[in-house]
């Protein structure tokens, strides 16, 4: 299997997720994975193909594998950063040594470094938690002010609604 | 003295290479493991989902890849007999096809060539030496091969009158010109990356010598040829 893009009738996350990995079964279980919670994916085994996709498509999240036969994972994690892709980079891997873990997070400041195998839990957890980070910090960085500021507006209409009442 | 250091040079190449196999086989664990764990977890919360059938399929040749990486794990690194006796190339070769496969990289093309027919003679030797010694130049070779775009090892297998000969090349990088000798040096090594002590042909020449076969390396095709031998008399 090369690439599958899949996006669901009703469109809960917007924002798909690119998953990279070159182990068919990792790859089909993050997909099934990623379906049954309603997020969009694009889903491959080839970086070219990845790094394509990026060209053409704004993705929230990219979990890409660290052991892959071309370069590695923390190699195509530093090329989508260098290139200002606004995305939620989470590396995952079957052996997580200090050296990769240090230059995950101090190089390519990685959102999360997913260890193999793991639960389901934790995966959902990581794949939520990459998304709202990329739905706050990067997509809408300006909605939690936006929020504050019509919720200052509604306390003082309410203010002066209840004036009116009191003193009509 | 020269020799006890010699030998703890060839020691500690091995417990260096395994260290690397290791990791190898524990990454090809840890996904099939990943596979089932993520799988199954999402099965028993959607039993009615369409992928099913082909997942529990997988969920099932993933616990089976498991248990036979396991065995394999197991018998790699626990301490082994080294009593000389009769080995049987051919089926040693093809016990360690998983570790083959886990050492190189996952697009490569791996593939042994016979160039006679079965049964191939019998050596007289360690076996676990002549598994080290295998997996010492295909661990080698996967790492030359790392950056190709279309990596290809082929290990050729070829009988002589008194010897069993076997021709490893890989189209990795190769290595610096007129530096056959150098690579059998101690700690001599063509990679920049510390972690390479340079022990590893090193190791294997001392091994070879000392039963009566021989190695030699050279540039072939853009890549690397190594051609080493195994007594079948007296290894």
């Amino acid at each position: 299997m090369h690439s599958v893009f899949f996006q669901h009738a009703f469109n809960v996350n917007p924002y798909p997720i690119l998953i990279l990995d070159d182990d068919p079964t990792i790859l089909m279980a993050l997909q099934e994975t990623l379906k049954g919670e309603g997020y969009a994916y694009f889903a491959t085994s080839q970086i070219s193909e990845a790094l394509q996709a990026l060209e053409q498509k704004t993705f929230a999240v990219v979990i890409s594998d660290q052991r892959m036969s071309a370069m590695t994972g923390l190699q195509f994690l530093r090329q989508v950063k260098k290139q200002g892709k606004l995305c939620a980079r989470i590396l995952i891997t079957g052996v997580l040594t200090t050296e990769i873990f240090l230059e995950a997070i101090n190089t390519v400041e990685v959102f999360r470094c997913l260890p193999k195998p793991w639960t389901r839990n934790s995966l959902l957890a990581a794949i939520k938690e990459a998304y709202q980070h990329f739905e706050y910090n990067i997509a809408f960085p300006n909605a939690h002010r936006e929020i504050l500021q019509i919720n200052q507006q509604l306390v003082e209409e309410n203010t002066r609604l209840r004036r009116q009442l009191t003193h009509p | 003295m020269l020799a006890c250091s010699k030998k703890c040079l060839i020691q500690l190449a091995w417990v260096h290479k395994l260290n690397q196999i290791n990791r190898h086989l524990l990454h090809d664990l840890s996904n099939y493991l990943t596979g089932v764990l993520t799988l199954s977890e999402l099965y028993c919360e959607y039993p009615t989902s369409e992928s099913l059938v082909e997942g529990l399929d997988i969920i099932k040749k993933n616990a089976l890849k498991s248990r036979d990486l396991l065995t394999l794990l197991a018998q790699l690194n626990h301490p082994q007999v080294t009593t000389p006796t009769y080995v049987d190339l051919q089926s040693l070769l093809q016990n360690l096809q998983p570790i083959i496969q886990a050492i190189l990289p996952s697009n490569a093309h791996f593939e042994i060539k016979y160039t006679f027919k079965p049964p191939l003679p019998l050596l007289w030797g360690t076996s676990y030496i002549v598994q080290q010694i295998f997996l010492q130049l295909i661990c080698n070779a996967g790492e030359a091969v790392q950056t190709v775009p279309k990596p290809s090892v082929t290990l050729s297998i070829d009988p002589t009158d008194h010897a069993i000969q076997c021709t490893l090349y890989d189209n990795g990088k190769g290595f610096p010109k007129n530096f056959e000798q150098q690579l059998f040096q101690p700690f001599y090594t063509s990679f920049s990356d510390p972690q390479h002590l340079g022990l590893g042909l090193f190791s294997i020449k001392e091994y070879l010598s000392m039963q009566g076969g021989h190695i030699q390396v050279e540039p072939c095709d853009g890549g690397t040829c190594i051609r080493f031998s195994f007594n079948t008399l007296s290894m």
